[in-house]
């Protein structure tokens, strides 16, 4: 008797989902496109700062951000000066005044003082080393560049446009040391 | 009249409320930290509502895998209506039957009856319907309108997170929490016809862990104008529509931050109110109801999830007066428990199991001495499993199971023994399955299935009046069984984000078994229709299917400029199979069920607002195509002849002027009907032309 072909082995649950993937491929691809055109913008910011209000522990008053840039790279420098222009005396919640506050790539020992940290554009070669940083410190790195999240760099990626999105990334919170409400966890995106 | 002493065990959980807030106030003083949903930062963050109503799981408007309207606050405040009913008619594709000054019947979809048994209405998770029919007294709902958050509609049946009556669809109005939300709102409100209302609200916080809202509100007006095409049994000038309907209501609700994990409430409430009210047998009588309810609740956040529970208790008493003068009182209580808890495993799956405990009674009506009673307990689960980033199914499951019991006063003369009153119901199955499918960030595609119950109403086993002559007896029927309504649909929402809208397209199907018909004095006997040829025997019966078709087209929008727009359009078509015709050759009807008449095939409403500098400016609109609705002949004081009316089509529209004197000061004009001088929505009285002046604070 030869045995099962190892395909049978898939379980209804797995089929369901691969068809799920396949289909979603197409629509996925252009989400992506679209994510790959949009720079940070304050719209972003500010979702992120609305998220800190869901943290386990969250903040409140006036706190800095770190924002995170590379001299010299067009599209990274030109976002931290739209960033700290638009934000001006800092960007206001209800609960939260939030200033920016520059970080180069190149003093990235800074960041260590910080309890949340933005990445601009632009930043790929940069994930691991601010990962490394930021492990294990209690620190949120967030950015619009959603690839930081999915590789497990960043902690959260926030869209504004053109509805707004959270992800965040489980394993990379955990390692961050960076908790966030149950409730929350369930109206987001997380992987 | 009759008043039973087993209704006052009800009370029994007073203690333990008591006891648990004693408890809360001696707790360790906590942090500013809360555990509850606060929708306010939700929904600036997504800029969506947010609603837990589809599933029990927090989510974004859309995210839900059922169909679902949420009105918000804004839509609330810049609606010209004075109360619910009238918000619920213009907003969304419900059926609105208004048939006097706070006598409104609203169902989902078709399906609507005097007394509609098929909609669960609550507040805050607490039902606030009469239990012991189902139907929803809007008059004694303890609320008012400036108090409320949102208003969540879920359309098709939704009984395996909400139980019975969830089988047309679920009405969850969300009030403001104390914990979060403060402010204080005072209105008054002058309109036609005699109207005088006043309502205040203050939401505040009593130190750093502890709210309080408190509400109170009511109002006085004479009654609408019967009109021409209609008359009553009673002499010239002592109709119950030449008096005048009122309610009062009031309400405190109170959250405490026991804990940083921990967050505790208590709430009680209080309603009065007075309406001509439409009887099951399509009759008007005047009706006196007054309403208790008290709940304690807790949410916790534990190592083992989201742990939510629940304890409450409703009180009803309402009298109504015959034409004869002679009155029959209702009296019913409803204690229920719930305890669920929500929690995620791994990044993909979020569960919520469940446990509900529910006693309801109610005395024998019209003849005193009996108590009919059943208890159901129930254990419900949902999985919520994110397929891919983009693919969402979510099942949930609900088995309950239902003791039916009777003591005291037995009917007699009927085809039934103590041991039809004295068993077991049911165990029934209750399902909800949902796929949602986000082919992009703004096109969204939706499947769903759900398999809803709805229970033959406390009501039904308990009607007893027996006929001196003999000759008949009229009796609750202790052999009825649950409709049973599955639901199959398919939608589109795509978001117009440059318009700042979004539109929606559903299809739907809908079939209902055992289709129960609630009036007692049908013609059964003669036709032989009960679950046996029971001639001189009149009783609520099962008596056939139904299935409906239908589609809801809609959109919704506003801009930054200050304008605001929506249209909605639904089109069905319901087709009944009876066991039985209940249609005569003379076109009579043998007994008042009739859905398939009782929709009409398109229904368009549609708004339009604008905000400029200091005025408001709002209209809405609303066409409905003929339907029919059951008529009892009320000339001949009889109750086993019903007919058929006929609602023509008709066009409505209201509107709203508003000036806001200052940012915390408003004058409002609202203008209800403003087409025409009456309208006729139901076989019962025409609506009248309303015109309201309201002055407001909110601070």
């Amino acid at each position: 008797m030869n045995p099962p072909h190892p395909r049978s082995f898939k379980t209804t649950a797995q089929r369901v989902k691969r068809v799920g993937l396949l289909v979603g491929l197409g629509a996925g691809l252009l989400v992506n496109a679209a994510e790959a055109l949009a720079g940070t913008t304050v719209r972003d910011v500010l979702i992120g700062v609305r998220s800190l209000d869901f943290l386990k522990h969250p903040p409140s008053g006036s706190l800095d951000l770190a924002l995170i840039y590379q001299p010299g790279l067009a599209v990274s420098e030109q976002e931290k000066t739209a960033l700290v222009d638009a934000a001006g005396s800092g960007i206001k919640t209800e609960t939260l005044t939030v200033h920016l506050v520059p970080v180069s790539v190149s003093d990235l020992a800074r960041i260590e003082k910080f309890h949340f940290v933005l990445l601009t554009s632009g930043l790929q070669s940069h994930f691991q080393t601010i990962f490394e940083r930021t492990k294990g410190k209690s620190i949120l790195t967030m950015s619009a560049d959603l690839d930081c999240v999915r590789s497990g760099r960043c902690v959260m990626g926030v869209v504004s446009q053109p509805l707004v999105r959270v992800l965040v990334n489980h394993a990379a919170s955990e390692d961050a040391v960076v908790m966030f409400d149950e409730s929350f966890r369930m109206m987001i995106t997380e992987f | 009249m009759s008043n039973h002493p087993h209704l006052t065990r009800c009370f029994r959980p007073v203690r333990a409320v008591t006891l648990m807030l004693v408890l809360t106030v001696l707790a360790p003083i906590p942090d500013s930290l809360a555990q509850a949903i606060q929708y306010d930062k939700l929904e600036k963050l997504f800029g969506e509502p947010v609603t837990t109503s589809a599933t029990g799981k927090p989510q974004r408007a859309s995210d839900v895998p059922v169909s679902m309207v949420i009105i918000t606050r804004d839509q609330i405040r810049h609606s010209p209506a004075t109360d619910i009913p009238g918000i619920l008619r213009e907003y969304t594709d419900l059926d609105v039957w208004q048939w006097s000054r706070g006598d409104a019947d609203v169902s989902v979809r078709g399906y609507n009856s005097s007394l509609n048994p098929r909609l669960l209405v609550l507040v805050n998770g607490r039902q606030v319907y009469v239990d012991y029919y189902g139907f929803t007294n809007w008059d004694t709902i303890p609320v008012q309108l400036s108090e409320i958050r949102q208003i969540e509609v879920v359309k098709g049946p939704n009984t395996a997170l909400f139980g019975f009556n969830a089988v047309g669809g679920v009405i969850n109005i969300l009030t403001y929490n104390p914990l979060f939300d403060q402010f204080t709102d005072a209105s008054v409100r002058v309109g036609t016809r005699g109207y005088r209302e006043v309502s205040a609200v203050t939401s505040q916080k009593v130190g750093d862990r502890m709210g309080l809202r408190l509400s109170t509100g009511g109002y006085d007006a004479h009654n609408y104008p019967i009109g021409d095409r209609f008359s009553g049994p009673w002499a010239a000038g002592s109709d119950p529509y030449s008096k005048s309907p009122y309610k009062r209501t009031i309400n405190l609700d109170t959250q405490m931050q026991a804990t940083d994990d921990i967050v505790v409430g208590f709430e009680a409430s209080h309603a009065m109110s007075y309406q001509n009210q439409y009887q099951f047998y399509y009759f008007a009588l005047p009706d006196r109801s007054s309403t208790d309810s008290i709940k304690a609740s807790i949410s916790a956040n534990t190592g083992w999830g989201l742990i939510d529970g629940q304890i409450y208790r409703n009180g009803v008493h309402e009298t109504i007066e015959a034409p004869d003068g002679t009155t029959t009182t209702f009296q019913n209580a409803v204690t229920t428990a719930k305890l669920q808890d929500m929690f995620k495993i791994g990044v993909d799956h979020t569960f919520r199991i469940a446990g509900e405990y529910r006693y309801n009674e109610m005395n024998s009506v019209p003849t005193s001495g009996g108590n009919a009673h059943y208890s159901v307990s129930s254990a419900s689960g949902m999985w919520d499993w994110a397929l891919t980033s983009q693919t969402t199914l979510t099942n949930a499951v609900r088995l309950d199971h239902l003791q039916l019991g009777y003591d005291g006063l037995m009917p007699t003369g009927g085809p039934y023994s103590a041991r039809d009153w004295n068993r077991q119901v049911l165990n029934e199955v209750s399902a909800n399955s949902g796929l949602v499918f986000k082919a992009t960030d703004i096109d969204t595609f939706r499947a769903s299935y759900s398999r809803g119950l709805q229970m033959p109403p406390l009501a039904d086993y308990a009607y007893y009046q027996p006929d001196p002559t003999g000759f008949s007896v009229a009796t609750g029927n202790p052999k009825l069984v649950p409709t049973l309504v599955e639901n199959y649909e398919l939608a589109y929402t795509r978001d117009l984000t440059d318009a700042g809208s979004k539109a929606s397209v559903v299809v739907f199907y809908q079939t209902n078994s055992n289709l129960i018909s609630s009036n007692p004095w049908t013609r059964c006997n003669i036709t032989n229709c009960l679950n046996g040829p029971f001639p001189g025997i009149f009783a609520p019966d099962n008596v056939g299917d139904s299935r409906a078709l239908g589609t809801e087209w809609g959109i919704d929008g506003h801009s930054e400029s200050g304008w605001r727009w929506g249209g909605h359009y639904r089109m069905e078509w319901i087709h009944d199979s009876l066991r039985f015709s209940n249609v005569n050759a003379d076109g009579t009807l043998n007994f008042p069920l009739f859905f398939e008449g009782g929709a009409p095939h398109h229904l368009f409403s549609a708004h339009g607002g604008y905000t400029f500098g200091k005025w408001d400016f709002d209209l809405f609109g609303r066409y409905s195509t003929r339907y029919d609705v059951p008529n009892n002949s009320q000339d001949t004081k009889l109750l086993t002849q019903f007919t058929r009316y006929t609602v023509p089509p008709s066009f409505t529209a209201d509107a709203r002027i508003a000036y806001n004197i200052t940012d915390n000061a408003w004058l409002a004009v609202n203008a209800v009907n403003v087409q025409s001088k009456q309208v006729y929505m139901t076989s019962g009285p025409a609506i009248a032309r309303q015109f309201y002046l309201t002055a407001g604070v909110r601070f």
